[in-house]
């Protein structure tokens, strides 16, 4: 398609591999758990059994939110933010805004948990919104997977600098890809896997990769640009906008209110308000309400939907908190409409693929498994084209350990959810479930030296231990198909037919590659089953 | 049940463009030579055709300013035309 110069075609193959060779794990790692995280809300409900059955927001809470806030203190009033837990109950955080040491400001405020339906409080815990939100086992497997993917489970800002960094080295690939390919149109369904050669091997990764062009420059660009906007953007807008004020940074960002009237004032139907907001927005979901002011005159209820079928930005309407009256819908930055809002909100329904309930989140997750496939064969494909350089052979083991191991990682995180919870020793078993079959991954990779009985022995391990998840979750006190289906617990049921179908097709691509003698790449048993020799000299292949 | 015309519009498009995709997958010159098949005669102007009738749904939707149609017809394309390469090769093989 483009036809460079061979000097310049070279340097950018240099470039598109080393890119891939020295970031390429990393990047596998986000890629991997970013299709997961598609799924982060299902998995956190799978995870606990809760059920969808009754929405927080479909339920009256008018009473429930008014009772709380009668024993609140006036300085929490500032702001009441209510949404689900992630058990499905009732939470309302009544808070202020305070400088934290070492930090800028955070919110800090009493957080109370109820129970829909009886109106029962189940809990209530004051503090900083990180340790009071970051104490709530029944999220910690959802947690951990966003969190790898977010900052690969680093410190806040090098964990977000590195993604970042990651995405861009995704965007140089695929640009760099794009340019080097210079038939790209012509070897669109162009699959050469009859013989194992570095042809075959080269087909996979630029079948893969042409169709998958765009949705990797999409996916790397909005998620460099949240990691980036996180940690470093809004921190230099605050020091060279707002000369660091972070208080007034937010006020400009989130629009105060025009008039300031603290004379007290009894706050409008929350029920009410949200019947009109459904009406509004032709019934998209309520992702959570927030209350400006509460018990004052200038009082404002905020409702922030969920994107609608037909619509790919998710709307905010605001209400006045006094006679709930409709007073604007709300961009997602400032106070005005304008199109810097518009594209800032249009950037997560485009990262998470949440814009169109089940069906645009499935196809990103098989978008991101796809990329997967895309980062997987480019690693096998540089590895092929040194296949006779023995300097190379430990990178070949480092792939296959990390390529098959990952995924079994993160089931093994999710086997330590499930073992520890609902203590509270559940919020770092999934963490260290992970390192601890990290661990013994490794180990299993040094001690078998073969890349191929790697992949195929840790495809099996992977897919036994995906499909025994949904018997353990049963058997460690998470509801059977009958209680979840009696509850309305559909994402339970619909995990557990995932994981094991999942699981099945890990064993029979597992079994496919022993029965060829363990001599494939176990990237090829995905692609269809080719044969591709590779040399064998590690123990399992003496 | 109601029936979501976004959504009903996005399937449609989905449908005429995998259509499209396994036709131009069948008559691939390229992979029909590596697979020693014959090709038939003005294939050119059909898989002009086939590559139109492809992509038409995408530019209808963004014509209509339909962003969640695009995007799942987008996502659909991408995934079919790789699997349709998958599949193609597969049964040549065999």
């Amino acid at each position: 398609m483009f036809k460079l110069p061979t000097h310049e075609t070279k340097t950018l193959v240099a470039v598109h591999g080393w890119s891939a060779v020295i970031l390429g794990f990393l990047l596998y790692a986000v890629v991997l758990t970013g299709a997961i995280a598609v799924f982060a809300h299902e998995i956190g409900h799978w995870s606990v059994g809760r059920s969808d059955a009754n929405p927080i927001f479909a339920q009256p809470l008018d009473a429930h939110v008014k009772t709380t806030m009668a024993s609140i203190p006036e300085e929490y009033r500032e702001e009441v933010f209510v949404a689900d837990s992630p058990l499905g109950n009732l939470r309302v955080w009544a808070h202020t805004h305070r400088k934290r040491d070492g930090g800028g400001l955070q919110e800090f405020g009493i957080l109370t948990e109820i129970d829909p339906q009886s109106g029962t409080v189940v809990s209530r815990r004051e503090g900083w919104r990180t340790d009071v939100f970051g104490e709530e086992p029944a999220r910690a497997l959802e947690r951990f997977f966003v969190d790898v993917h977010v900052q690969l489970h680093l410190p806040r800002p090098w964990g977000l600098l590195l993604t970042g960094i990651l995405g861009l080295s995704m965007m140089v690939a695929a640009i760099s890809g794009l340019l080097i390919h210079r038939h790209l149109l012509r070897d669109i369904f162009t699959l050469r896997r009859r013989k194992a050669t570095l042809v075959s091997s080269r087909d996979e990764h630029s079948v893969a990769a042409t169709w998958g062009l765009p949705f990797a420059f999409l996916l790397a660009f909005t998620g460099t640009f949240f990691s980036f906007a996180i940690s470093l953007g809004l921190p230099m807008i605050t020091m060279v906008a707002f000369g660091g004020d972070q208080a007034k940074m937010l006020k400009t960002f989130t629009g105060a209110p025009a008039i300031v009237d603290n004379r007290p004032a009894e706050t409008s139907n929350l029920d009410a308000i949200l019947y009109g907001a459904r009406a509004r927005t032709g019934a998209a979901e309520v992702a959570w309400l927030s209350i400006q002011n509460y018990g004052r005159k200038d009082a404002l209820v905020t409702v922030r939907h969920e994107p609608a079928t037909a619509g790919l930005e998710p709307k905010t309407l605001v209400f006045s908190g006094v006679t709930g009256d409709f007073e604007k819908e709300k961009p997602r930055i400032g106070v005005e409409p304008s199109l810097g809002s518009a594209i800032f909100s249009t950037m997560g329904p485009l990262h998470f693929g949440n814009f169109a309930g089940v069906i645009s989140k499935s196809l990103w997750l098989a978008l991101g498994f796809s990329s997967c496939f895309m980062i997987a064969t480019g690693l096998s494909l540089w590895l092929r084209r040194r296949a006779d350089q023995p300097g190379w052979r430990w990178f070949s083991v480092t792939t296959a350990v990390v390529i098959y191991g990952l995924p079994l990682c993160l089931a093994a995180s999710a086997y330590g959810f499930l073992f520890f919870y609902p203590s509270a020793a559940a919020l770092h078993a999934p963490a260290a479930a992970f390192l601890i079959c990290a661990a013994l991954v490794c180990a299993y990779g040094v001690w078998l030296r073969d890349p191929e009985s790697i992949e195929t022995r840790l495809m099996f391990w992977l897919g036994a231990s995906l499909f025994l998840l949904p018997l353990v979750r049963v058997a460690t006190g998470g509801p059977g198909w009958l209680a979840a289906l009696d509850a309305g617990a559909l994402d339970a049921i619909t995990i557990d037919i995932a994981l094991a179908l999942g699981g099945l097709s890990c064993i029979w691509l597992a079994y496919r590659g022993m029965r060829r003698g363990g001599r494939h790449d176990a990237v090829d048993v995905i692609a269809g089953m080719t044969a591709r020799p590779m040399p064998s000299h590690g123990r399992a292949a003496q | 049940m109601s029936v979501d015309p976004t959504l009903t519009l996005a399937f449609l498009c989905c449908a005429v463009s995998f259509a499209a995709i396994a036709g131009l997958g069948l008559t691939d010159p390229k992979s029909r030579r590596i697979s020693r098949m014959l090709l038939p005669a003005r294939i050119k102007a059909a898989r002009t055709m086939l590559g139109v009738t492809a992509v038409l749904p995408g530019v209808l939707l963004l014509w209509l300013t339909e962003a969640v149609a695009f995007l799942i017809w987008l996502g659909f394309v991408v995934l079919a035309g790789w699997l349709v390469a998958l599949v193609l090769a597969a049964i040549r093989e065999t």
